[in-house]
């Protein structure tokens, strides 16, 4: 049990990331490296002015700021100085890791028994429900401050996720999914397409700062390396959630990219639990996606199949 | 290129069926054999290990804590069984494999490297954790002093032996005046190594070039920088970064004509004319006493952290021969002295 919550609480702090990353990948076509970068820049904000003595909400506004500045830097690199997106990308990651260095004074900074907002969500849910300790759910026991973590974090992931729906769907927004489609059209009818890469990266990377500012207080510590392999992470999650879902509206791509993110981990959750050879880890893990991918098409074909046989 | 997603009033969970269904069927897999994890009928003792990364240290450590405990009487699959896990840098995953270390209870949860002591500090409160391959575990939070810690934590400190590496660089180049190492910024154990190292050599005299590595690719040029510094002597301080590109590191300063001294064992094969190596297959032997004392009954609490027990000197005579360095005769008076071939 306690492996199944940690595994919906990382894979939901990770769907914040696949969000991102949707927004970025899917809108405009590129994958922005950034996020290797702005996932570690909000963790270290965050963990260097909670050790500061801030209210851990304000440092993870702060770090939610922060990452949209980077992404924001992203696209003005891209745009103004016309500079390929992928290489923008690369350039502001690359220069995020001695931000990142600065920020934090370290590499690694310990939220050991500071106050984070993971750790005020755990008290304020302990004394509402007036229950503390461990409880039994499907007959193991599991401290009861995991269950608050993960149904804060599950209601932090459903809000943010309808808000980016509603503002996609505002004018703005349309704006925006219009600029990655078909840029000289909606440049035609008046658009900056410009400003809308800008304000887009910008949003992207504030989501992904802020799943690393809500991973580093869960953890209890921000790391400089533990931006290394989240694009690839976020875009398997978008990928996985594309695959499973067959349609293809607004809506149901958010969705998807927040399923996707959880069954990316229930997949190493799996793998894990099947305590093979520690260095077979990520190629069973790479085999689990596959399979998740492809088992929907081959059902598919395998009933058509026997649907055709009938007839 | 997709379309631009009509507005559609309907709303419908089918399309998400799809996703839901493996969504459930996963945890409800994950559930169903919660109960088989961690309770088999045997008899044997059940170890958990997890590591970070894959590197020389984890792998020899690792091998410590199994020959530990067969020396303290304990055979791997007749009085106990050892579940590895090894997030291979992989932060998210390290934080799942401490869940499944909660789920299992293993009876001694040995971890090695300063990430996953840090993640376990946070996350493991019921089980006895005992640590090795970290250079400082009251940085990473264990603790405020290596007498005073979480009641649940012990284990061993490997920082390196840095005072001895400089006494013998006085002893067998009495003329260097500048020594140089790669440090990894991105580790706090290679800064905490580093400012250590810089710290001995100034008590000396020594003056330290430290040159910053962020990534393999850029090891081989940031050797070159250094190499082109011309330090007297290179000694190569331990972290996860350089240790696992040593052999480049090494081939470079050969081809400068700069020698390497190295604090992990297995460079002195790889060229290093001399390494003072704390042992990591002792910090894993170490590990494995400690826990033999919490096996028998003893509290975690009540067993402070401590440094590994054992430094090994090795010297590389054919290395030593092509940098013309002759080592003195008190090199070969060294009880732990091991002269590769």
């Amino acid at each position: 049990m306690s492996l199944l919550i940690g595994t919906f609480t990382i894979g939901l702090i990770l769907a914040l990331l696949s969000l991102g990353v949707f927004i970025s990948f899917r809108i405009f076509n590129f994958p922005d490296i950034t996020t290797e970068g702005s996932i570690t820049l909000g963790a270290s904000i965050s963990a260097a002015m909670i050790v500061g003595g801030f209210d851990p909400w304000v440092a993870t506004l702060v770090a939610l700021a922060g990452g949209f500045m980077a992404g924001a830097l992203t696209g003005i690199i891209h745009t103004r100085f016309a500079v390929n997106g992928l290489l923008s990308g690369i350039l502001v990651m690359t220069a995020l890791y001695s931000v990142n260095l600065h920020v934090m004074g370290k590499s690694n900074v310990p939220l050991m028994s500071d106050k984070t907002i993971i750790t005020t969500i755990e008290n304020l849910g302990m004394s509402v429900f007036r229950v503390s300790g461990d409880i039994t759910l499907f007959g193991s026991t599991v401290p009861v401050k995991d269950v608050f973590t993960l149904a804060s974090v599950l209601f932090i992931v459903l809000v943010l996720g309808l808000l980016l729906y509603l503002f996609l769907k505002s004018n703005l927004g349309t704006a925006m999914r219009a600029t990655g489609n078909n840029q000289q059209m909606i440049r035609a009818l008046g658009v900056n397409t410009n400003v809308m890469i800008i304000l887009g990266l910008g949003i992207s990377n504030a989501l992904i700062a802020l799943s690393g500012a809500v991973l580093a207080q869960f953890q209890g510590f921000a790391d400089v390396q533990m931006g290394i392999g989240m694009l690839v992470l976020g875009l398997a999650s978008v990928i996985i959630g594309e695959a499973l879902i067959s349609d293809k509206s607004l809506g149901y791509m958010i969705a998807g990219a927040i399923g996707g993110s959880l069954i990316f981990r229930l997949l190493v959750a799996v793998a894990l639990r099947l305590g093979m050879n520690p260095n077979d880890l990520k190629l069973i893990t790479a085999v689990f996606v596959f399979i998740a991918l492809v088992l929907p098409m081959v059902l598919k074909k395998y009933k058509r199949r026997g649907a055709q046989s009938k007839c | 290129m997709k379309q631009s997603p009509a507005v559609s009033a309907r709303t419908s969970i089918r399309p998400l069926l799809k996703m839901l269904v493996i969504i459930v069927a996963i945890s409800a897999a994950l559930l169903l054999t919660d109960r088989f994890s961690g309770r088999d009928n045997s008899t044997r003792k059940r170890f958990s290990l997890i590591q970070y990364n894959d590197s020389p240290l984890s792998e020899l450590s690792g091998q410590g804590i199994v020959d530990g405990l067969a020396s303290l009487g304990l055979v791997k699959g007749k009085d106990y069984d050892l579940d590895v896990a090894n997030a291979q840098g992989d932060i998210a995953t390290l934080n799942l494999m401490l869940d499944e270390a909660v789920n299992d209870r293993p009876e001694i949860l040995f971890i090695s490297s300063t990430p996953t002591l840090q993640a376990a500090v946070k996350k493991i409160s019921a089980l006895p954790v005992i640590f090795t391959v970290v250079a400082d575990p009251v940085l990473a939070g264990a603790g405020s002093s290596f007498k005073d810690h979480l009641p649940n934590i012990t284990g061993i400190s490997t920082l390196g032996d840095y005072e001895g590496m400089i006494r013998w660089v006085k002893i067998i180049l009495p003329h260097a005046r500048l020594i140089g190492t790669l440090f990894s910024p991105g580790e706090s154990n290679s800064v905490k190594n580093m400012n250590v190292l810089k710290i001995s050599a100034e008590q000396a005299g020594l003056e330290l070039i430290a040159v910053p590595v962020n990534s393999s690719q850029e090891v081989t040029d940031a050797a070159f920088s250094l190499a082109s510094r011309r330090p007297d002597v290179i000694c190569q301080i331990v972290d996860n970064l350089t240790s696992a590109s040593a052999g480049s590191i090494i081939r470079i300063a050969r081809d400068q004509k700069i020698p390497v001294f190295g604090f992990v064992s297995d460079q002195s094969k790889a060229g290093a004319v001399l390494v003072v190596s704390r042992d990591y297959h002792q910090a894993g032997a170490d590990a494995a006493r400690l826990a033999k004392r919490v096996l028998d009954g003893e509290s975690p609490a009540k067993i402070p952290f401590e440094f590994v027990s054992k430094t090994d000197l090795l010297i590389n005579p054919s290395a030593a021969a092509f940098f013309r360095i002759h080592f003195p005769k008190e090199i070969f008076l060294q009880k732990d002295l091991i002269i590769t071939k």
